[in-house]
């Protein structure tokens, strides 16, 4: 059965949504973008690779809850792929008609930000891997504050939220430290 | 919380866009005077790009293992099939 994506409702109040492991979606979504990019002379790697980008923006949007419209996991999916998709060979664009949903569907204007920040990342990640692994739980996959404290070892909530602003202290000075060239990720 | 920390909770909300209208001018007008403050804010919000940037890396490196698991599972091949003839007249 496909499952119908509901928004937040007006009150904020979170409808409870069951969403699809990745390997389902592998499955389901997968030949769809396939398809999609087989027929437009695509390659195999090219459809891996969209697939990939297509998921992890897919993720993205169901953490920060800015799905708004009414399409099946597999649709909205596919539907990301086409924006990559034409993002990589523009000349496509005019030949293919989006329908209104799918049109409304953005990819997150950083996404392809060239940022130089490779060097700087694998630096952070030596020198503080549970800081990073726990940061990224905050901010990046929107776990909740408990779940983190759970899975990291703390206390209380309180002392997994403390020690989230001390990793952030943490990698700012030792950024400041290494005098790594910042201004390269300011906008 | 000691100082330091509350200091670095108070950039967040403002990089953010959390904190009140009053509160967002004293720190915007604080930053100003304040040379090292605005580098560190300047740092915390690029930290917030490459936490971002290790979580997308993470979830492709995930996503690759998956697809590795995916294509070398025997009980997949009719999944494997279907996909792959979508590009067989390449």
């Amino acid at each position: 059965m496909k499952m119908v994506i509901e928004s937040i409702s007006p009150e904020g109040q979170t409808q409870t949504r069951e969403w699809k492991p990745f390997r389902e979606l592998y499955e389901t979504a997968f030949p769809l973008v396939a398809k999609f990019i087989g027929a437009r002379g695509g390659s195999f790697d090219d459809a891996k690779d969209i697939f990939h980008d297509a998921l992890v923006i897919y993720r993205e949007k169901r953490t920060s809850d800015v799905i708004h419209i009414r399409l099946s996991e597999e649709a909205y999916v596919v539907g990301i792929a086409k924006h990559l998709w034409f993002r990589k060979n523009k000349a496509d664009r005019k030949f293919i008609t989006l329908d209104d949903a799918e049109a409304a569907i953005s990819v997150p204007e950083d996404y392809f930000d060239a940022i130089n920040s490779d060097n700087l990342l694998a630096f952070l990640e030596r020198s503080g891997k549970k800081c990073m692994a726990l940061l990224k739980s905050f901010y990046y996959d929107g776990s909740s504050v408990i779940n983190i404290a759970r899975a990291f070892g703390f206390k209380s909530a309180h002392s997994a939220t403390v020690q989230k602003f001390k990793c952030l202290e943490k990698m700012r000075d030792e950024v400041k430290q290494k005098s790594i060239s910042y201004e390269d990720f300011l906008e | 919380m000691r100082t330091s920390l509350n200091n670095i909770k108070r950039s967040e909300d403002f990089l953010l866009g959390v904190l009140p209208g009053e509160e967002s001018a004293l720190f915007q007008s604080q930053m100003i005077l304040d040379p090292a403050l605005r580098k560190d804010v300047a740092i915390q919000k690029m930290l917030y790009k490459i936490i971002r940037h290790f979580g997308r890396k993470t979830t492709k490196q995930r996503l690759e293992d998956l697809h590795a698991e995916i294509f070398s599972d025997p009980s997949k091949q009719i999944f494997r099939e279907t996909v792959l003839s979508e590009f067989k007249n390449q």
